[in-house]
């Protein structure tokens, strides 16, 4: 059937099944590569994209709970002026290896930021504690995000 | 720019805004999708395969699709596909490929096969199920004066790779040429086993490496079969396959690090050790792949960073129809130095010293002879490490801190860096080449690749620091083997020293060229040290060319009522003679770290009939963010004279003493004796209840 | 090709229903997963589905005097962050999974999937939570350890569907909440326990302990529950408790562990009662 949703900021219209993967609609039918699929069962946040403003693993959301919402992807954040500060922030603190859990992390970062800047280390580190990095040892991503924060206090 | 400039990754931004393109992002017109047919049985010959009627634009593919059915990696003992017997649960048997991914999922549904089953061997450690044995021996067990033998057991289970990206290759067959495109470490492996596999000449085999997302040994060697797999699938249909594995397949059939048991035993004379001998074998599976080769740096590392006079060790790799395991970082050493080194606390426990000052009469000095008789040629600073880490840590007042459920556990550990024994000079041969264009940029061609270690800025940092030019005039594509000559693989932390040393050299040799408009090439041919001597047959010489150290001091508390395993901090000092780049090897220290918790206490894995029963993220934990110590870390200079501007080797190191230090932390918490990999709650409350 | 039924209401969705065919899909963490054959592929379903996520009637936490309602498609996330609910309601929620996954995962799924690791079973059994199944034509309400039958098994009929969870109020003194995994976060449990009390003018009035995740189903024990207010012994509670275990060694956990650890828990809370100890 015909699903409609808002992507990127765009309403987009797709023919596809209800109980299609978002991930592999925006993949797919979309073109849209920068959302990886890692663990295929929420686990891993590689798959993390925006649905009406909050994180969700794509892997898992079927199309019919997408239908009628808006779904922004990492080439729709990266267009942002936050997403140029996470990058940088990202960039300077070394937070990325492989790359293949990095587009998941900034969506992640940034789902965290939106609640605004006062966060405790506990909350980074709930808040990112379903996005698996298996190079860094999250020290880098962790003093990105609480650089971005504006939290910085280094204990070591 | 100076090599001791701070600088961003060169390949940072493409992977953070996610237009970075590994295999499964990239198009390819008229693509198939390969799945493999695998086996359910663990031993046993295949009567009959019943296909369904094959649609019309489906395709079987399997042993009678290959022109030698065989995996050439340093044998070639494992067949592309299953050839009516099979020797593993999930062996593949073929690939069926098409267009469409339902399609093939319901012609599969319906594949029906008839074994004969045998009975497999799950159990590795004895009887006579054996592929090889290496032994060597230093001075004189059998005259050895000694009052006291301490002898224990060692175990170590499976660890995943568990890199982010799967597995996944695309073959691509057209006009007699056949392209491979892929998540891969080592292009020229597979280049080298496509020529056995497919018949066809070198000149019409190119492997070229996409973006990669993780490997950790896990794409080293296994990837050649998955090459074949596709090579013979594109060549069958004359359009590109790919074969991009789901998770769970990946997790479960492809290679892990090898379960091992190591049994120690020390004699000991007046308190002083006098000699060792040591027996550690390792679960292969059913076909040898590098095994041999992950058992050879196992035992050559076992004396680690102790001057042992009198010395006898034995490895065995086991064959079973357990999953086939292979490499990863730090191959066969974290199996081998978790036994030294738990064992080397033990002892001090047991002959009442403090665990780090009974290490140090021990530690070896330049001139020393090895466990296999080579001499020590570099500079060796552990008793400088020692106190290094001692004053980081705060190690008397840590210990006075400790109590029940608190622990303090140290490790010492040597990694040799690149190939054993003369394995570059022989067997690599690694050649690089560095092209200056008209425009005056620098092409780095190499068969190097990044995989996330940071090769590409390291390297172009190197080169550009040689030259003294900003690193945004070198390129670095990631290697096509049309381009680039045989660097070598990239594995055994050789990347930065050997093909980064050997781009030193070259960039040397162009830079009084550098003003000249007309395009240049230098090719650089790898050279062996003078020291190094080797004798492979009797393991005896300089088994690395250098070696890089680490000390490691974990902190570990333990609930006492659920016996969680909290590792609160990790104190490090390294030397790995020169970091190359400061945020490129802090971020190795950190992954080796995260990598080697992971090992030490979270990363349960097992199997039942030979099926690894851990097959998912959720079942196979990993380390998150929040199971991260505080990781307090330094480094010792000791430039090395063959490795570019001093860099040795870095990248295995950082893992191999997490867990020794982990283990023997909880072992002082508890006071109990932990002999296993992982450590883990249940084991220390069977300990207890014993 | 299967059915897949997008109702906009509950009317809708009952009609739908009570032909008896459809298996009914909320937040997808669970179905999406164990239904998965192949990236890009089709899921593995053999029935047809009804897809309720849509549904705003099924969405909310209400109170009245006696309880809190919550109703099926209530996210994992709206509870952790509920101003209606008490901390103790809402903790075992914060834990479970991760921020991703709590975003979409709702209550009502938790519940009917009937896992042996669903974390919300053992809360909802020390609660005497309650659910509302509806059908076309009727409603029945029964509680949460009568509706669960075993692993992956209950009482659900085919042309019914849960539509809320009823959480009876009581006066908590104090509680306890322990989970354990293999790791610190995104983790599913090897054990849990859920552990309340309440106090009656200075005297133990009741305990509610429940541990989930060592049998296929939680294990509670009203009976030892009264026998320990009436007799304050904390061994022949443990030993009643350990009579009901039956766990087996699987890949997360041993049965040692689990039954050791679980029951040194409750009896660390319930010596903590004896001692005196206050609770936040």
């Amino acid at each position: 059937m015909i699903v409609e949703f808002k992507l990127n900021g765009e309403d987009v219209k797709v023919e596809t099944g209800l109980a299609m993967r978002l991930l592999d609609v925006i993949r797919n039918d979309f073109d849209l590569k920068g959302t990886k699929e890692g663990c295929a069962e929420g686990e891993c946040g590689a798959c993390i994209v925006f649905l009406d403003g909050m994180i969700v693993n794509s892997c898992m959301m079927p199309m019919n709970n997408v239908i009628g919402k808006e779904v922004v992807t990492i080439e729709g954040f990266s267009k942002t002026e936050r997403y140029k500060e996470i990058e940088k922030a990202f960039m300077v603190e070394g937070a990325v290896q492989c790359g293949f859990c990095t587009p998941g992390m900034v969506m992640a970062t940034e789902g965290l930021l939106k609640l605004g800047i006062s966060l405790t280390e506990e909350d980074i580190k709930v808040g990112l504690s379903g996005n698996i990095c298996r190079s860094t040892g999250y020290e880098a991503i962790y003093r990105a995000v609480r650089k971005l924060t504006q939290e910085v206090v280094l204990n070591d | 720019m100076k090599i001791t400039d701070r600088i961003n990754r060169v390949d940072g931004v493409e992977k953070i805004n996610g237009t970075a393109r590994y295999i499964e992002d990239i198009k390819f017109e008229n693509l198939h999708y390969g799945r493999t047919l695998r086996s359910e049985i663990s031993k046993g010959r295949i009567k009959c395969i019943k296909y369904p009627q094959l649609p019309e634009n489906l395709w079987v593919i399997d042993a009678n699709d290959t022109f030698i059915n065989q995996v050439a990696m340093i044998t070639t003992d494992m067949p592309i596909f299953a050839d009516g017997y099979v020797n593993y649960k999930g062996e593949p048997i073929a690939l069926i490929a098409g267009k469409d991914k339902n399609e093939i999922i319901r012609f599969m549904k319906n594949i029906e096969i008839e074994y004969e089953e045998e009975e497999g061997i799950f159990d590795f450690g004895s009887g006579d199920n054996i592929f090889s044995e290496q032994e060597y021996t230093k001075g004189d067990l059998e005259t050895l004066e000694y009052d006291k033998v301490f002898e224990k057991s060692y175990s170590t289970g499976y660890q995943e790779q568990l890199y982010m990206e799967k597995q996944g290759l695309v073959g691509d067959f057209s006009d007699g040429r056949l392209i491979i495109y892929g998540s891969m470490q080592c292009p020229y492996y597979i280049k080298n086993a496509l020529i056995h596999s497919t018949g066809l000449a070198d000149h019409d085999i190119r492997v070229i490496q996409s973006e990669t997302g993780g490997a950790f040994g896990g794409k080293e060697e296994y990837p050649s079969l998955l090459a074949c797999q596709v090579a013979a699938a594109s060549m069958k249909i004359g359009a590109p396959v790919r074969l991009i594995f789901d998770r769970r397949e990946d997790i479960v059939f492809t290679t892990k690090r090898h379960p091992s048991k190591t049994l120690v035993k020390t004699y000991l004379k007046d308190h002083r050790i006098v000699g060792m001998e040591f027996d550690f074998g390792i679960d292969a599976g059913p076909y040898l792949g590098l095994s041999d080769v992950v058992l050879q740096r196992g035992i050559l590392s076992l004396t680690g960073c102790y001057l042992i006079e009198n010395l006898r060790v034995k490895g065995t790799t086991y064959k079973t129809n357990n999953i086939f395991t292979g490499a990863f970082r730090g191959f066969g050493a974290p199996q081998t130095l978790f036994a030294l080194e738990q064992h080397m606390n033990q002892l001090a426990n047991h002959l009442g010293y403090d665990p780090l000052e009974f290490r140090r009469p021990y530690f070896v000095k330049r001139g020393d002879i090895s466990s296999t008789s080579g001499i020590y040629n570099e500079e060796i600073k552990l008793d400088e490490m020692a106190d290094r880490l001692a004053e980081m840590a705060g190690y008397d007042k840590l210990k006075e801190e400790m109590g029940s459920y608190r622990g303090i556990g140290i490790s010492f550990i040597p990694h040799g860096g690149g190939f054993t024994g003369d394995g570059e000079a022989e067997h690599i041969k690694s050649v690089v080449k560095l092209k200056k264009d008209t425009d005056k940029n620098i092409h780095i061609l190499v068969s190097s690749v990044e995989m996330g270690q940071g090769a590409k800025t390291v390297l172009s940092k190197i080169v550009a620091s040689v030259l003294d030019i900003e690193i945004d005039r070198i390129i670095y594509e990631n290697p096509d083997t049309l381009l680039v000559p045989d660097s070598g693989p990239t594995v055994a932390s050789r990347t930065t020293m050997v093909v980064g040393g050997l781009l030193y050299k070259a960039a040397l040799r162009l830079k009084d060229s550098m003003e000249s408009d007309v395009e240049i090439e230098i090719v650089e041919n790898y050279k062996q040290p003078d020291y190094v001597k080797w004798d492979q047959e009797n393991l005896r010489g300089n088994a690395y060319m250098s070696y890089s150290w680490s000390a490691v001091l974990a902190v570990v508390e333990v609930d006492p009522l659920t016996l969680e395993i909290t590792c609160k901090d990790i104190y490090a000092v390294y030397d790995v003679g020169m970091p190359m780049d400061e945020k490129t090897f802090i971020g190795q220290v950190h992954g080796g770290i995260a990598q080697g918790l992971g090992y030490a206490m979270l990363e349960v894995m097992t199997t039942k009939d030979g099926l690894i029963e851990h097959n998912s993220f959720s079942s196979y934990t990993v380390p998150t963010i929040v199971d991260m110590p505080r990781m307090h870390t330094d480094w010792i200079l000791n430039p090395y004279k063959e490795g570019p501007y001093g860099a040795k080797a870095a990248g295995e190191l950082t893992l191999v003493g997490v867990a020794p230090a982990i283990a023997s932390a909880v072992e002082n918490a508890m006071d109990i004796e932990i002999k296993e990999l992982p450590v883990t709650s249940e084991n220390i409350l069977k300990e207890l209840l014993i | 090709m299967i059915d897949c039924r997008r109702p906009e209401t509950v009317d809708e969705l009952l009609e739908i229903i009570d032909t008896g065919k459809y298996r009914i899909f909320a937040g997808g963490t669970d179905l999406m997963v164990r239904k998965r054959q192949w990236q890009g592929a089709e899921r593995r379903f053999e029935e047809d589905i009804v897809f309720i996520e849509q549904i705003d009637e099924l969405k909310g936490i209400t109170e009245d005097k006696e309880h809190y309602h919550i109703k099926t498609c209530t996210t994992h996330r709206n509870m952790e962050k509920s101003l209606v609910l008490p901390e103790c309601i809402k903790l075992p929620y914060r834990l479970m999974g991760n921020p991703a996954i709590r975003n979409v995962a709702t209550v009502g799924g938790n519940i009917v999937n009937a896992a042996q690791v669903a974390d919300s079973l053992p809360l909802l059994y020390a609660l005497d939570g309650k659910i509302l199944l509806k059908s076309k034509n009727r409603s029945r309400i029964l509680t949460v350890e009568d509706f669960i039958k075993g692993k992956y098994k209950t009482d659900i009929r085919e042309n019914e569907f849960l539509h809320e969870v009823i959480i009876p109020k009581i006066d908590i003194t104090g509680f306890r909440y322990k989970k354990v995994g293999s790791r610190k976060a995104s983790i599913l449990s090897k054990f849990s326990v859920v552990f309340l009390y309440g106090m009656k003018n200075d005297k133990l009035d009741y305990i509610r302990v429940s541990i989930g995740a060592v049998n296929e189903l939680p294990v509670r024990n009203r009976e030892a529950e009264e026998r320990f207010v009436e007799n304050r012994d904390v061994k022949e509670f443990l030993t009643a408790i350990r009579k009901e275990m039956e766990g087996t060694d699987d890949k997360r956990s041993t049965k040692l562990y689990r039954e050791e650890v679980s029951l040194r828990i409750v009896e660390e809370y319930l010596s903590e009662i004896l001692r005196g100890d206050s609770y936040e």
